[in-house]
């Protein structure tokens, strides 16, 4: 899969790269049992500390995402097609709760705060296979 | 006498083409040290610049050319090997100048606007990565084998003392007395030297990338096509440098000396051949993915590569913060050392001291 780290945006690298993984996860791009580079070789790819790449594969091994091995790197555990927890479910709900309420206060109709959701949720399966 | 000037101006020719060709090598989001966004890459400045260098490197080449050749035939003494050196720095100087005009134009005319800087990583580089062609090993290791055994036939035959150097006319110029060390020192060269040129070849086979964030994928493609080969050409090149201290170590095996001892500049052109064929095969490499980045639609990705704001230096690159100790070139192929990692020097320290000791230890 492919990064794309913006080196201008105000979002920091190990945040850009702990979504980007994510967000190639639910569009499919990336599945169970793939790998990914281990901590130090995608430091040095990208060219950044190894702790910034170690806050974003810590933050995904602790969502659940990946399984850090010591020697061969990373490996993704979970995918679009796995069981999601009880436990995931709950704490994603409670962060959802104040993003949807900002948009109600700030006076968006809830029929459009739906729609957008499902446009989004869907934008990630009709991605498929590699955006770039 | 003229053969040898001829062969003695050989490596001098591959440095005037070399230095005329580097501008066209290697990663071709760069000119002159210079990243340059897609949209620009056919400025005026660039051609212009472009123009200039080349005629400066041709004519100051032209130049050290004729006057070496001049005066090594007048005095027989090698001064076309400070010519070479004299037009690498030419060319450095050029290439200083030629970098400093593109930057000048590129920040007057703001060539980074409305775009983000951005750094681009393959994952699928490190794990699917190209393997490496052992195979290619092969003509390095047979040529070394083959010297080793030539030497140990011929060793017990070998008159007492050797003779280690013929100058151009074909008389020795330097003796030394039989031992293990002065009859199989080029061969101790010739092992560490394949051993080093494999291990050099395996550790820029995995280097970083650098790929490009305007059109990753194709970037990403372009960087697996190169990758092997350069390491081939590289094997191949330690196998020609394999064969050019065979040449010279047959000369110093010869008993009666070898009719053409005269020649043995000639030794070298084995090597000359194999940078020739690197620059070539480079050469076609990077106008066909020049081509290709063109063509291809392009990823949207609105990031273009990170300014120059990391090179305390144009010709040399140190950064503290990049924890990577080998980096691609900024300018012609290939890969450098990050002098802001302490293991930089190191590495630096133990290729400069291999040599020296080796050196020393066969006086």
């Amino acid at each position: 899969m492919i990064l794309n780290i913006d080196l201008d945006s105000g979002v920091p690298i190990n945040q850009q790269v702990y979504d980007q993984i994510v967000e190639a996860v639910a569009a499919a791009d990336l599945t169970s049992g793939q790998r990914l580079p281990s901590t130090r070789q995608l430091a040095l790819d990208l060219g950044v500390n190894f702790h910034t790449v170690n806050k974003a594969y810590d933050r995904l091994r602790q969502q659940g995402f990946i399984r850090l091995n010591r020697k061969t790197g990373a490996v993704v555990v979970r995918d679009r097609n796995s069981t999601p927890e009880a436990a995931f479910v709950q704490d994603w709900q409670a962060r959802v709760r104040p993003l949807l309420a900002e948009a109600l206060a700030h006076g968006l109709p809830p029929d459009d705060i739906a729609s957008t959701c499902r446009q989004i949720v869907h934008s990630f399966s009709d991605r498929g296979g590699a955006p770039t | 006498m003229i053969a040898a000037l001829v062969v003695q101006a050989c490596p001098m020719l591959l440095v005037i083409a070399a230095t005329c060709l580097a501008p066209s090598l290697g990663d071709s989001t760069l000119t002159f040290g210079v990243r340059i966004p897609a949209a620009r890459r056919s400025a005026p400045v660039i051609l212009h610049q472009l123009r200039i260098y080349r005629i400066t490197v041709l004519s100051a080449g032209a130049v050290l050319l004729i006057a070496g050749v001049t005066v090594a035939a007048l005095t027989a003494w090698p001064v076309l090997i400070g010519a070479v050196f004299l037009q690498l720095a030419v060319a450095a100087f050029g290439y200083t100048r030629a970098g400093a005009a593109i930057r000048a134009v590129k920040k007057e005319e703001s060539w980074l606007t409305g775009l983000r800087q951005g750094v681009s990583v393959d994952t699928a580089l490190r794990t699917e990565p190209e393997r490496f062609p052992w195979a290619w090993v092969t003509p390095a290791v047979i040529v070394l084998a083959a010297t080793v055994i030539t030497g140990m036939v011929r060793y017990p035959h070998l008159p007492d003392p050797l003779a280690l150097h013929y100058d151009v006319s074909g008389s020795v110029d330097r003796y030394a007395n039989k031992s293990v060390w002065s009859a199989f020192g080029l061969v101790f060269l010739q092992a560490l030297l394949t051993a080093g040129l494999i291990a050099m070849t395996y550790a820029t086979f995995h280097a970083r990338a650098d790929l490009d964030p305007e059109d990753p994928a194709t970037s990403s493609r372009a960087h697996r096509d190169s990758q092997t080969l350069m390491a081939k050409a590289l094997l191949i090149l330690a196998a020609c440098a394999n064969v050019s201290i065979l040449l010279a170590a047959l000369l110093v095996w010869s008993a009666p000396p070898a009719p053409w001892a005269g020649l043995s500049a000639a030794a070298a052109l084995p090597v000359v051949i194999g940078v020739g064929v690197i620059i070539g095969v480079m050469t076609q490499h990077r106008r066909r993915v020049a081509a290709a980045l063109a063509d291809a639609p392009g990823a949207n990705t609105g990031l273009t590569h990170r300014d120059d704001d990391r090179r305390s230096s144009r010709l040399f690159y140190a950064d503290r913060n990049d924890p990577a100790v080998l980096v691609p070139k900024r300018f012609g192929v290939g890969y450098t050392l990050n002098f802001g990692r302490p293991a930089s020097w190191l590495i630096l320290a133990a290729l400069v001291a291999v040599p020296t000791l080796l050196a020393l230890f066969s006086r």
